[in-house]
């Protein structure tokens, strides 16, 4: 027989006593006072209204094609006065701060995207949030296969900002040529401009 | 004078009842936890001399601040003892730091995990491995003080799968993941000497890594051959371009000791392979596509093999410690994510 050349576990008997302990769980810091900031005033039509796209990534091979294709749609369909365009240095983290500012002084509503994988998605609608915290009506974009980052970032930051989704069968952070990008595009952007204005539906210059 | 603790008291009838209900209250990661008693928890802290609210660092996309209480109480659950709490809290400062990105590494769906390098004489008095063995199970300090950075990365970082951990996988080494550099064993300077810190000092220096990936190389006999070798396995995957890091991106190797007894015999000090790595990991890829994008690690096209781009601006990010027992010629590659090493003083 095999000797054990070593003590193994054996049993033990424990003289314990009741015990006080101490909550290891987060204590949150302090968020901004937001049930007023969450439904800023929306304009009616995007007509007219300055845009702003913060973009943390596009997906896919083609570099800001996402973006390139929705600021385009805003302007040739829902003759939006100007974009304002942020490509963000880092999709994990917040624009800097100057360039934050300049959209928080510039634009009348926001558009964050795109959420297509954890730290994306879940930096995409705290851009929305916090451009909503400043007063700025906006909605972030992420695809479905995110919607638990998109959801936590929200009930983290106590936010009902809205979102919207893209769904299958584009993969979240997969190659998408232009031509399905357009489509998603044009699929999800009635949602988008939905949730930005008061209007009952978008209004789209051509139909 | 009796210093007041902030977090919530849960009584239970024995400390099983606690380990129970840890699992319960989602407080444990899956291995089971010491109780944070009150008494303990505050004569860790008088010891720190730390006021309970004194604050660690933040992580304001999630508007979380940690504080020493916080920490303290999970490295307690992860059977830190009290002289191992000053180690502990410099990781979980190093982890919080703005170049570590906490947001970033947390959310990843690629999800990172975090090397805790230990540096300076407190290695020997903690029992911190260095040796055989030290990336694995077998050393309390070792474990507890890595559980401990991970537990707090949970409980007060919202780290839980399914809220911000969106983890497609998650790794092994996001339960424990430190040890030490074995500065004793060559005349190598240590990273945190490299770093700016004094040979006296104890640092820590934390890193978020979403690979890890290893040479075994047993028959190069040349200083030359053998990093050539390292920068080529190296170069299996890309370091993507970081524009907010920028010059402070940076990836750690660890040297096993053949190597290290290698190059050493060779007279090879760290900034002589740092100077001969460097060219060979950031030198533009042999093969591109028609936009201009390497084909990745693997057979090039002609023959021969492509390389990953290392987007890596400065030869300082380059972070050389070495580790390990004898046995076997191995060197390690941590490819970093989102985020830069930071070492902090304990």
């Amino acid at each position: 027989m095999r000797k054990v050349m070593r003590m193994i576990p054996s049993l033990v008997v424990v003289d314990d006593s009741p015990v006080a302990v101490l909550t290891p769980e987060v204590r949150t810091a302090a968020v901004p006072d937001v049930a007023s900031k969450n439904r800023p005033e929306m304009p009616q039509t995007l007509e007219g209204c300055v845009v702003a796209v913060i973009d943390s990534d596009s997906p896919g091979q083609s570099e800001s094609y996402f973006a390139k294709a929705l600021i385009r749609e805003l302007r040739e369909e829902f003759a939006v006065a100007e974009v304002v365009w942020v490509k963000k240095a880092n999709r994990t983290r917040p624009p800097e701060a100057s360039v934050w500012q300049d959209v928080i002084e510039r634009a009348d509503v926001g558009i964050s995207m795109y959420g297509g994988c954890g730290t994306c998605s879940s930096r995409t609608m705290r851009d929305a949030i916090e451009l909503q915290w400043a007063g700025i009506p906006s909605v972030a974009i992420s695809h479905e296969d995110m919607r638990g980052a998109v959801e936590s970032m929200r009930r983290i930051s106590k936010a009902d900002t809205p979102y919207v989704e893209v769904n299958r069968p584009t993969s979240a952070s997969g190659a998408w040529t232009e031509s399905e990008t357009d489509a998603v595009v044009r699929r999800i952007l009635p949602s988008v401009v939905a949730e930005l204005t008061s209007g009952r539906a978008p209004v789209r210059k051509t139909a | 004078v009796t210093i007041d603790l902030g977090s919530p008291v849960h009584r239970y009838q024995d400390s099983r009842g606690f380990v129970e209900d840890a699992f319960n209250q989602g407080w444990a990661d899956g291995l089971p936890v010491m109780p944070p008693t009150v008494d303990g928890v505050r004569a860790i802290l008088e010891q720190l001399g730390l006021a309970p609210d004194s604050v660690l660092g933040d992580i304001p996309s999630q508007d979380i601040t940690v504080t020493a209480e916080q920490a303290v109480v999970n490295a307690v659950m992860a059977g830190c003892r009290p002289e191992q709490m000053s180690l502990a809290l410099g990781a979980v400062r190093a982890f919080l730091a703005p170049n570590a990105n906490a947001h970033g590494v947390i959310g990843s769906v690629v999800s990172p995990a975090f090397m805790v390098l230990v540096n300076g004489p407190a290695r020997a008095t903690l029992g911190i491995n260095c040796g055989a063995g030290c990336f694995g199970p077998g050393t309390r300090a070792n474990a507890a003080v890595g559980h401990a950075l991970r537990l707090v990365i949970r409980n007060c970082c919202n780290a839980v799968p399914g809220l911000a951990d969106r983890a497609v996988f998650s790794q092994p080494a996001r339960y424990s993941f430190c040890f030490g550099e074995d500065e004793e064993a060559s005349d190598w300077v240590p990273l945190h000497v490299e770093r700016g810190f004094g040979t006296d000092e104890n640092v820590v220096t934390v890193s978020s890594f979403i690979e890890m990936h290893a040479l075994r190389d047993v028959e190069s006999v040349a200083p030359e051959v053998l990093l050539t070798q390292l920068a080529l396995v190296a170069r299996h995957r890309p370091i993507d371009t970081d524009h907010v890091l920028g010059a402070d991106r940076t990836a750690v190797f660890v040297i096993g000791p053949e190597h290290r007894t290698l190059l050493v015999r060779a007279g090879w000090t760290k900034e002589d392979v740092r100077a001969y790595l460097y060219p060979r990991l950031t030198a533009p890829p042999t093969y591109v596509d028609e936009q201009g994008r390497p084909f990745g690690w693997g057979s090039g096209p002609e023959g021969g093999v492509a390389e990953s781009t290392w987007a890596l601006p400065d030869p300082k990010g380059v972070l050389l410690a070495t580790a390990g027992g004898a046995g076997l010629g191995l060197s390690f590659v941590f490819y970093p994510h989102w985020s830069a090493s930071v070492s902090e003083r304990f």
